[in-house]
């Protein structure tokens, strides 16, 4: 339980960074409305996550999955940082 | 929805609800007390002073009352003036003054001041009970509590998501179901689940705005550090964030218009300000800034600043094209503090927030109901008497509180601090009693009736001690503190009714454990 715990706060919380930051990169919103929908959407993301975690048979396998998807989403953040710099 | 999926969220769900049980029940019992914080406060004051009629009274404009308030104190004019002007609720000007650092730190000077007379009649930090659970709603009133609060407010997320996707291929037929004549589990599980899912939107919002305002920082930094390059000031700026920092001329101002810019704010946005600031007080640098609710709109607030030496603008929202952050930190706001509804919303939240304080006590019988055959009896026993103490022991510490509250007497010692110090003591009394007694029931039944007898005292109290004040509020159309009392009666019934009913079947039970009858009530508190 501790070890999906560590995952479901520490790799959620990240997740969770890392995907706002996506959209607030890909959606054509003023930047206003981009920081409130990442604010608004950055906490049900998380807890998303966190169900995710739990629903791990194991803490390892729990960080599998957060660690999968986070590396994609990090290429994505990467990509889309640059591309925008 | 597959099983293995449903199993290891029903365990996380129950350990982890299990183990922010006790904290999220006083986010929600003192946060349903603070739906009427104002109403607390005025009852508070009542007691100290007279109430006073603003029918037909000349009310002393707000340049006249920033004078009262400055008159004879060390006022450090290079920092804030703030006055809150009088409302519905709440009688008479307050103002926050700030005074000259002469080492030891920044200091302010609190008044309460007659609105009609301009006599200083009071301090309101001397009556600190509706900050007090509202601090203690938000952080503990400990430091770094509002991160620690805002990390149960996750998990109470997590509860929530996990909940409905355990409960989803029952949630429809399932939604009306309580087995009266079932077994004790299956009863506590469908008020668990009814509750749950008629307070779902609710709790829902309050797990998101509660997040959003306890540990958005995180995404702020992230945000910052990411997309601003560190720029954390740019990162405001975008949200909307104004900070007024006049710079100090050393000219003194010449016929500052202050009662004239207090109007057209009233003229423009439609609603009295709620709190009006001045910066650089007496200097032609001086700033008036103004916030306050716009009237006839949904979580509409306005926010402007003037120069005073021309009336130009500092900063005032866009009415026609606000900044999406600060708008949407107004509905958050309004949302969560049912501001938006008048007071039958108010109740509306005050009895969803006691049925999730009863889905949290549900929850966690179901807890210890589920382990009964697997998990020690001394485990078991410390869950029971935790939830006790979290439960009826915060209840019992709030209702002292308020009895600190009118007992106390006013001045010339730190009040706040021992309104706190009757909080805590009550509830360290309360939890070591139940740590220490032997039968959880009785003393189930025995807080109960602290609790009773300590709201009909007050009630006793206040109808004793204080019967004119409160009539003299109520005939000058201050109904609170009288609603208060009502709410307390209320409360001395219930905790009474119930008492009696546990009594009554506390006495059966050891009736029978008399005549050698095995015992239907289980250890487990009910």
């Amino acid at each position: 339980m501790w070890k999906k715990t560590s995952a479901a706060l520490i790799g959620g919380c990240l997740l969770s960074i890392s995907l706002t930051l996506n959209l607030n990169y890909l959606l054509p919103l003023s930047v206003d409305a981009l920081l409130m929908l990442g604010m608004l959407l950055a906490f049900p993301v998380w807890g998303a996550l966190m169900v995710w975690c739990y629903s791990s048979s194991d803490g390892m396998q729990a960080w599998k999955r957060c660690s999968g998807l986070m590396t994609l989403s990090l290429a994505l953040n990467t990509v889309l940082f640059f591309s925008q710099a | 929805m597959n099983k293995e999926f449903v199993k290891r969220n029903t365990e996380a769900h129950g350990w982890l609800g299990l183990i922010i049980s006790g904290l999220l029940f006083v986010v929600f019992f003192t946060g349903a007390i603070s739906f009427f914080r104002e109403e607390v406060q005025l009852w508070a004051t009542s007691a100290h002073i007279e109430s006073i009629s603003l029918e037909g009274q000349e009310i002393i404009p707000v340049s006249q009352i920033l004078e009262i308030a400055i008159a004879g104190r060390d006022f450090n004019a290079r920092e804030h003036l703030t006055i809150y002007p009088p409302s519905h609720l709440e009688p008479y000007y307050t103002a926050y003054v700030d005074l000259v650092d002469r080492g030891g730190g920044e200091k302010v000077d609190a008044l309460l001041i007659h609105p009609v007379s301009g006599d200083i009649i009071g301090d309101p930090n001397d009556f600190y009970l509706s900050s007090f659970l509202y601090i203690v709603h938000y952080s503990l009133n400990i430091p770094f509590g509002s991160y620690l609060i805002g990390f149960v407010a996750l998990f109470f997320l997590f509860s929530i998501f996990s909940g409905v996707l355990i409960h989803a291929a029952d949630f429809v037929k399932g939604f009306f179901r309580y087995r009266a004549d079932g077994r004790k589990r299956s009863q506590l599980l469908d008020l668990h689940n009814i509750i749950g899912v008629i307070s779902l939107p609710y709790t829902l919002m309050f797990a998101v705005t509660g997040l959003i305002f306890n540990l958005v920082i995180i995404y702020q930094i992230a945000f910052g550090v990411i997309l601003y390059k560190g720029d954390l000031d740019a990162l405001l700026t975008d949200a909307g964030f104004v900070t007024v920092t006049p710079e100090w001329q050393d000219e003194p101002w010449s016929n500052p218009p202050v009662d004239e810019l207090y109007q057209q704010s009233i003229d423009t946005w439609g609603g009295v300000p709620s709190q009006m600031r001045v910066y650089n007080y007496g200097d032609s640098s001086a700033v008036l800034e103004f916030y306050g609710p716009v009237e006839d709109e949904f979580a509409g607030q306005f926010g402007v600043a003037y120069n005073v030496s021309d009336r130009s603008e500092v900063f005032s929202e866009n009415r026609n094209d606000p900044n999406a952050v600060s708008a949407g930190l107004d509905v958050v706001a309004t949302l969560h503090y049912g501001s938006f509804g008048g007071l039958g919303l108010r109740f509306l939240y005050l009895i969803l927030a006691m049925g999730v304080c009863a889905l949290i006590v549900t929850g966690n019988l179901l807890w210890v109901g589920a382990r009964e055959k697997t998990m020690s009896s001394a485990k078991l026993n410390f869950v029971g008497r935790f939830t006790l103490a979290s439960t009826a022991g915060v209840a019992v510490a709030t209702i002292f509180a308020f009895i600190a509250e009118r007992l106390l007497p006013i001045g010339g010692y730190d009040r706040a601090s021992y309104l706190s110090y009757a909080f805590v003591i009550a509830l360290v009394s309360a939890s070591s009693y139940i740590w220490l007694a032997a039968d959880r029931r009785k003393v189930l039944v025995r807080l109960l009736q602290v609790f009773t007898g300590a709201c009909f005292f007050l009630l006793f109290v206040d109808l004793v001690l204080y019967p004119s004040n409160l009539m003299q509020y109520v005939k000058n159309g201050f109904f609170a503190p009288v609603g208060v009392d009502v709410g307390i009666l209320v409360s001395a019934v219930l905790g009474a009714y119930v008492s009696i009913k546990l009594q009554g079947r506390l006495s059966s039970i050891s009736n029978k454990e008399k005549n050698n009858f095995a015992p239907e009530f289980p250890e487990t508190v009910n």
